[in-house]
């Protein structure tokens, strides 16, 4: 499984577009939204949350499509699933190679994206803890309904339709534990159902995933 | 298992041919019934004024919203397992279905809310949930357009309705937790049963009755198509190769 | 008896192409598939390899014990070859990469990228990945293609030294590979195409 987490990374970074088009379009968006509204310090601090949420969400999106078609091209992803690694663990090796070349490289530029929106360091540290239990999940939900759309052509319109509703748990519970952080209220609640949507995705949807996999592969 | 022979298409084709004239009467009927008497002839409440009528549309129409999802995962459930063609034709014709009442139940919803809120669209928790429900019914219809073969994509589908029906869940707890801060106490539950006297009670019944029928019906309607369309696309591919 | 395959019908979309296969397969022998385009040879492969579901039948064939080559060469093109072979080596456990590079004559494209490599080039690393799988069974989708002359003698020669260690190899392809005939069972898929379907007989 290291094996195919180290081949996806240096490929990630071989073609090297993606992960600079995510981190670009994150900070686009941080920036457009401020724009388009009066830049009011109140107003800010509240839609923060949402923003930084949205922003990773759509940034996953763009690079889920990603995750499996290149491998289904060349014929890789066919051979892998006969092979002696078990399916579940190629999802599970690209999902997390995903989810670094992706959502980390976002994370780490909380700190400055908070500088943009007037947030205290408390703040960026609840967002960071909030972006680093959600994200994953985030990953693996995608990486499922990439599995069902895979080889479609124009299968990325059809992903985003598929995938957005089921983001909407860990968006609100990712919004909530930063928004219940900022007005010094328990976190549990939210932060619990937050972690919980992560180990359960990632404990049962590889089943799931590896099944569709198979499915589109036949 | 005598249950399971009407899972062949053919005994289906049979029996839903039988039952269909008597569904579709019932479901005329009933609906007209319980719509006339709930229109035309109950008393205006003295504070939601005539526009709480539309709780005749609503209520039925929200009801079978959520209740198609509820059929759709039971007959992908039995395909996954049994591999019963007429359950997964079934979750598939079931789907528009569900997707037209979850828009009846939106629209009906906001011209109730109009009156009482000031406002056509608010995010209380249960309207925000049929406003995801929607999504999750495009997305099931979308993916069964897409892929062309058959067998692959009533799996795909299948396990879509699965994952999907768990998030519906999660999303219905989400956002009753998003959403009760801001409007705890308001008077914003739309089925408020409890409150409704006999004179409003049996005219629900009857609609909520007669939207069941026309559930059915038009669900038998389109499942037999499906069938059908299924056997003939069978012998235009052994055509083609023969 | 490496394995056997009994009563086997695959197809695809619920309609059988081919039906009722019978053959076994013994150490050291390989059997080759020859048959009209469309006739199924790669479904078949597919099916022989757990990538599509047979439609019925049995098929003997242990789990872990076969390495499959398809149409693609599954090598990753922004790669470079000697990546890809030390990549394959990690998932299949292998410890005779040398041995590898050396019997397919790779040691001079080593380090270049996959995607500047000509396409038999491309198909060799591809074979050369079957090699390194140090899998028993080898079922191979029309081996040769691309391949020049000198480079079919080379991939014969080593087939032929596969077979010496005992093992079996399933192959479909066009050409005369230069084998021992002893080795050789050759099966026309012709005689087990599918009986056209009667429109009586259809079900859903």
């Amino acid at each position: 499984m290291l094996t195919l987490l180290k081949r996806d990374l240096t490929l990630a970074f071989r073609t090297g577009s993606s992960l600079i088009l995510g981190i670009a379009f994150f900070l686009i968006i941080l920036v457009i939204i401020p724009l388009s509204l009066e830049p009011s310090k109140k107003i800010l601090i509240t839609i923060a949350p949402g923003i930084f949420w949205v922003g990773v969400l759509l940034a996953c999106l763009l690079s889920l499509d990603r995750i499996f078609q290149l491998d289904i091209e060349d014929g890789t992803l066919e051979v892998l699933s006969i092979s002696p690694l078990p399916i579940e663990g190629t999802i599970l090796a690209k999902t997390f190679a995903h989810w670094l070349t992706t959502c980390l490289p976002l994370i780490l530029l909380v700190p400055i994206a908070s500088i943009l929106y007037g947030i205290s360091k408390e703040g960026a540290i609840w967002i960071i803890i909030s972006l680093l239990s959600g994200t994953p999940a985030l990953s693996m939900i995608g990486a499922f309904a990439a599995s069902l759309t895979l080889g479609l052509k124009r299968g990325s319109l059809l992903l985003s339709l598929l995938v957005l509703p089921l983001y909407i748990p860990t968006l609100i519970f990712g919004t909530e534990v930063i928004r219940k952080s900022m007005m010094d209220l328990p976190v549990t609640t939210p932060l619990v159902f937050l972690i919980a949507i992560t180990a359960s995705s990632i404990a049962i949807l590889p089943i799931l995933t590896g099944a569709a996999i198979k499915i589109n592969l036949r | 298992m005598s249950f399971w022979k009407y899972t062949n298409p053919n005994k289906f084709m049979a029996i839903s041919g039988k039952l269909l004239p008597v569904f579709s009467i019932l479901t005329v009927l009933l609906i007209s019934i319980g719509l006339i008497w709930g229109f035309f002839f109950t008393p205006d409440d003295f504070r939601m004024g005539s526009t709480v009528k539309i709780i005749y549309l609503h209520v039925p129409s929200a009801l079978i919203a959520i209740n198609t999802w509820f059929v759709m995962l039971v007959g992908s459930l039995i395909w996954l397992i049994r591999r019963h063609h007429v359950s997964v034709l079934i979750s598939k014709s079931a789907a528009p279905i569900g997707l037209i009442m979850t828009i009846v139940a939106l629209i009906t919803g906001a011209i109730w809310g109009q009156p009482m809120w000031g406002t056509f669209w608010a995010w209380d928790p249960r309207l925000t949930s049929f406003l995801i429900l929607f999504f999750f019914y495009l997305g099931y219809i979308a993916l069964w357009q897409s892929v062309d073969n058959h067998d692959k994509v009533a799996d795909l589908a299948s396990l879509l309705c699965l994952v999907g029906s768990v998030f519906a869940i999660l999303s219905r707890y989400a956002v009753n937790f998003w959403n009760q801060g801001l409007h705890q106490g308001a008077s914003l539950s739309l089925d408020k049963e409890e409150n409704i006297s006999n004179v409003f009670w049996f005219p629900l019944i009857i609609s909520i009755a007669g939207f069941l029928f026309l559930f059915v019906t038009l669900l038998l309607i389109k499942t037999r198509t499906e069938i059908r369309l299924k056997q003939l696309s069978k012998v235009l591919a052994v055509n083609k190769l023969g | 008896m490496a394995f056997a395959v009994s009563n086997l019908s695959c197809g695809y979309q619920d309609i059988p192409l081919l039906s009722n296969i019978e053959f076994a397969c013994n150490n050291g022998k390989a059997i080759i598939f020859q048959g009209e385009n469309g006739v199924g040879k790669s479904t078949l492969l597919r099916c022989l390899s757990g990538l599509n579901p047979p439609m019925s039948g049995i098929i003997s064939l242990e789990l872990g014990t076969h390495v499959y080559l398809g149409h693609s060469n599954a090598l990753k093109e922004n790669l470079s070859v000697i990546a890809n072979l030390i990549f394959w080596e990690n998932i299949y456990g292998s410890d005779n990469i040398d041995d590898t590079i050396s019997s397919f004559k790779l040691e001079n494209i080593l380090t270049l990228e996959v995607n500047s490599l000509s396409a038999g080039q491309k198909r060799l690393v591809a074979l050369a990945r079957i090699h390194l799988s140090q899998r028993t069974c080898w079922i191979l989708d029309e081996p040769t293609t691309s391949l020049d002359k000198q480079n079919v003698e080379l991939f014969s020669k080593i087939l032929c030294h596969h077979l010496d260690k005992q093992g079996t190899a399933i192959i479909s392809t066009h050409l005369k590979l230069e084998l021992p005939l002893n080795n050789l069972q050759t099966i026309d898929l012709n005689s087990f195409k599918s009986p056209s379907i009667k429109l009586d007989d259809l079900q859903c």
